[in-house]
């Protein structure tokens, strides 16, 4: 046997164990989404029975945060939120490591967040549990650092499949969202697992639907109009929703870190006082999207609920509790499209479809506002309907609302909410090419600081005799800005050699990650300034090395053919 | 090892669902019960939240669907409760109970085409083996019912012949029946059926009304009067049975033609009905402005002047036995021109003149 075909046996081998890995990760990634939707359930019936009290409505909610607040703050800080931003950085950072406890205190934390009253949805905890169970066994399995990371995104599409029972909608999703590429290797293995976890899901559930979908109708070519303004509001409501939670949540995270623990117990005590007025915003609330598709609400009920669902949610993921933005972005689309949909039905001067029509456009519309995931958002709902006719509304409605969002709040919600945690995701169009250099093969990791604590004059006394027309100041784990050589001198001699160097420090500098190209390097590379950090992406402006002329010559004359 | 994990967290994860859907069919129970008892007590917006939560703890029971569709076509959400009966119809499309649910939906909204079809989906569909006879029966009442609201009174007699071949002997389903035939205007039927009622109870009030409401039609005034007399003795009354009452015993009172009167009873009897008709027709003449039928009654006035002065005098009639014919056949064509005059005075008893012409034969023209 020649060495080629051997390791082409091995590889073939390879393979196989993957495809068998990625079936059982599918089954038990599905049957843990289908354990914690009835888990959900259960919480719910124990903690509030079937006609809770004023008093019950309240105390619930806040007594389970503060315990769920606890275990978060001390213990698992990885599963607040949705899960959705967490697997996005586990893949993208750190190769699809994900500590083996993390589901396991998803699981129980999101089942008493959501379980408790709190308006968040499960989809979000059930990717985070799905993709790090597959995690923790591709990590038990000691397989390769690439194959742990592929086996990320598979279970996250398994355990989407199971929660939301759309299995297309789960492959996309994960390939939009997750790795982030249309166009992924990983398309055949997330078809298995989502697919095999539907299975399951059906094997345990039956075919439950989630919602009674109306049988949709474009009754006048002019609703398209109705549906340009669905798509307005639609753009409009997301990015209310995504700057009032980002806004939020900014505001408890500049509060001391010991208040961390107690901060979901407010979110809490508001959650259970909204309750006793308006219970519909309760947990998951699929049974009132249900209602507003098919036509059960009145227009009044839906903008009350529309704005109170969205202030709620806001407030319980602000507030560190653990659950998703899926399922509230598709009940304030449904209320949203039913608001519109009665008014259109009411006014318009032409024939319209029923209210719920609007209702289920509005839940893509609001989806791909929000999550800007807009193929899936289009596929969730055709999946839903599987009618064609719902394609070009659909369409139209998405891109405008995916479009607003997008002009007025650049910067996705999940990597806007992972950035408030200092992890920067690379963005769609920079993602680096296994095949391209990168910064990391141009930078030095030996890199010089003046501390923060160092007055100008004590800096100028450093550097005096040294090389360099830029310094950087701060430290390794945190850089301040930098300074050039000409303004340290200035200060120096004009008196202020007291201050501190931070005083005149640029804090506004270009940069590079790690992982970004080598072109990017070098064009944003300013030969005046003579070095440009090399940051983390996780981390509070990291430093993981430095560009300088001499690290870009020696690169040219080292670089292999 | 994963062989290992797999197989329990299979078998727990199904554990839970079961648990978990029955104690989603104990909830929907709870919650049922509770809306049927709001709905009893007339809470229909409560009824409506506790019946919704019902449907959506059990999907599956189409009891509770059916029950939330009910409540909510009773306030009015029709196309809510049209949705919901369709989904759950998609799974079980012979159900009857839905079938006709949607039926009365369609109904509402007076879709005669589709409310038939549903009402025929609902008289052929499933129902429980113990009350399939009744249902059935039910169904193709409310179905009558609808074909005569709808304004199509063949089909809905069509349907009652075949409801007529089917319904059991009992006071109840005779008496039914036979208020259908009367909306049918089936006169005959419709006597035949208070008959059976009476053969099995001669004092039933409904029965009473009926008949004699039937009677009245027939021209059978003498057991019209009777049977109409009889029912509001017996405090079952209605307007209309008043009115027929009243008017079948003028007409007893006041047939110049009856069998069995003497002479000079039929003289009298002629002779008052003729000044009847004289009266209101003086009282039409002074007020009336259409020149042609001023000049149809002048000519009918010189005419009943001169009978009563010659051919209707007393000692001619004694004579002439064809007299009081030709009085009756005169007395119809005045009535008859001063209905079309929309002349005042219309009474009870003009009426009655007119129901004595045409039980001896007379004719509008």
């Amino acid at each position: 046997m020649t060495p080629d075909n051997l390791i082409r046996r091995l590889r073939l081998k390879d393979d196989q164990i993957f495809l068998f890995l990625t079936i059982v990760i599918a089954v038990i990634a599905g049957l843990s989404a289908v354990l914690f939707t009835l888990t959900i359930q259960e919480t719910k019936h124990l903690l509030f029975g079937l006609s809770p009290s004023t008093v019950r409505l309240i105390l619930v909610p806040t007594l389970v945060s503060l315990l769920t607040g606890f275990l978060l703050a001390k213990y698992f800080p990885e599963a607040r939120g949705s899960g959705v931003p967490q697997t996005k950085a586990a893949f993208h950072l750190d190769q699809g490591r994900i500590r083996p406890g993390v589901p396991f205190a998803k699981f129980l934390t999101g089942a008493l967040c959501v379980g408790s009253g709190h308006s968040m949805g499960r989809e979000g905890p059930s990717v985070q549990i799905g993709a790090g169970l597959a995690s923790a066994i591709g990590q038990w399995f000691r397989l390769s650092p690439e194959r742990i990371q592929n086996l990320v995104p598979i279970g996250a599409a398994a355990a989407l499949a199971a929660a939301f029972n759309t299995p297309v909608a789960a492959v996309l999703f994960s390939l939009e969202e997750i790795i982030g590429d249309m166009n992924a290797g990983l398309i055949g293995s997330t078809v298995v697992a989502s697919v095999t976890a539907v299975i399951v899901e059906r094997s345990i559930l039956g075919d439950e639907v989630l919602f009674r979908v109306p049988s949709y109708q474009l009754v006048h070519p002019a609703e398209l109009l109705a549906y340009v303004v669905l798509g307005i509001v639609g753009g409009l409501t997301s990015l209310i929703f995504c700057k009032g939670l980002l806004r939020l949540r900014r505001f408890f995270l500049s509060l001391p870190p010991r208040t961390v623990v107690f901060q979901p117990a407010v979110g809490g005590l508001i959650i259970g006082i909204v309750l006793v007025f308006v219970p519909e915003v309760m947990g998951v609330g699929y049974e009132y999207v249900d209602q507003a598709l098919n036509g059960g609400m009145l227009l009044q009920t839906m903008l009350l609920l529309c704005v109170v669902k969205l202030a709620a949610t806001v407030i319980s993921y602000a507030s560190g509790n653990a659950g998703g933005i899926f399922a509230p972005s598709l009940y304030l689309g449904a209320m949203a499209g039913g608001v519109v949909g009665l008014l259109v039905h009411q006014f318009a001067p032409f024939p319209t479809a029923v209210p719920g029509a609007y209702a289920l456009v509005g839940m893509g519309t609001l989806f791909a506002g929000i999550i800007r995931a807009p193929m899936t958002s289009v596929l969730m709902i055709f999946e839903l309907t599987q009618d064609y006719q719902i394609l070009v509304p659909l369409m139209i409605a998405n891109m405008l609302s995916f479009v607003i969002s997008k002009r007025f709040q650049p910067t996705a919600v999940y990597h806007a909410l992972l950035e408030q945690n200092n992890i920067h995701l690379p963005h769609t169009g920079a993602r680096p090419r296994k095949t391209a250099w990168s910064a990391r093969h141009v930078m030095a990791t030996k890199a010089d600081f003046i501390p923060e604590e160092t007055t100008i004059g004590e800096a100028w006394q450093s550097i005096k005799s040294q090389k360099g027309s830029t310094f950087l100041v701060g430290s390794r784990r945190h850089l301040v800005g930098i300074v050039p050589r000409k303004a340290i001198e200035l200060a120096e001699q004009s008196g202020r050699g007291a201050d501190s160097i931070v005083s005149i420090a640029e804090r506004e500098f270009k940069y590079v990650y790690l992982d970004e190209p080598l072109e990017l390097a070098l064009e944003r590379f300013d030969t005046r300034a003579g070095i440009m950090p090399v940051l983390g992406r996780t981390g509070n402006r990291s430093v993981d090395g430095v560009v300088t002329i001499d690290t870009i010559l020696d690169f040219i004359h080292k670089k292999p053919a | 090892m994963l062989y290992v994990c797999t197989v329990p967290l299979f078998l727990v994860t199904r554990s839970v669902a079961a648990r978990n859907r029955r104690l989603n069919i104990e909830t929907a129970e709870a919650w049922y019960a509770k809306g049927e008892e709001q709905l009893k007590s007339g809470d229909l917006a409560e009824a409506i939240s506790s019946l919704r939560k019902a449907a959506t703890s059990d999907h599956d029971n189409p009891r509770h669907v059916l029950a939330l569709a009910t409540a909510l076509a009773a306030a009015n959400h029709d196309e809510e409760a049209r949705q919901m009966l369709l989904q759950v119809r998609a799974a079980t499309p012979e159900n009857g109970e839905i079938n006709l649910q949607l039926a009365r939906l369609s109904a509402k909204d007076r879709e005669a085409q589709e409310t038939v079809r549903y009402y025929h989906y609902a008289l052929y569909g499933l129902w429980p083996e113990t009350e399939m006879a009744i249902q059935r029966r039910n169904v193709r009442t409310e179905l009558v019912q609808f074909l005569f609201q709808a304004g199509d009174p063949g089909r809905a007699l069509s349907e009652l012949l075949i409801l007529s071949s089917d319904i059991p002997d009992t006071p109840e389903a005779h008496n039914e029946l036979g208020g259908l035939f009367l909306d049918a205007m089936d006169w005959q039927r419709a006597q035949d059926q208070f008959s059976r009622t009476l053969n099995l109870d001669r004092k039933n009030g409904p029965a009473l009304l009926g008949a004699g409401k039937a009677a009245f039609n027939l021209a059978d005034y003498r057991n019209a009067s009777r049977h109409l007399r009889d029912a509001s003795q017996l405090g079952f009354g209605d307007p209309v049975g008043d009115t027929m009452k009243n008017t079948a015993q003028f007409v007893l009172s006041a047939d110049p033609l009856a069998a069995g009167v003497r002479t000079e009873e039929r003289i009298r009897r002629l002779t008052e009905s003729l000044n009847l008709a004289s009266q209101r027709m003086q009282a039409c003449l002074s007020g009336i402005s259409d020149p042609a039928g001023n000049e149809a009654l002048r000519t009918l006035e010189t005419e009943i002047q001169e009978g009563l002065k010659t051919r209707y005098r007393n000692a001619n009639l004694r004579q002439d036995a064809e007299g009081f014919q030709s009085g009756v056949d005169l007395i119809f064509r005045i009535e008859t021109v001063l209905g079309q005059q929309s002349c005042p005075g219309d009474s009870l008893e003009h009426r009655a003149l007119v129901l004595i012409a045409k039980k001896h034969g007379a004719t509008e023209q």
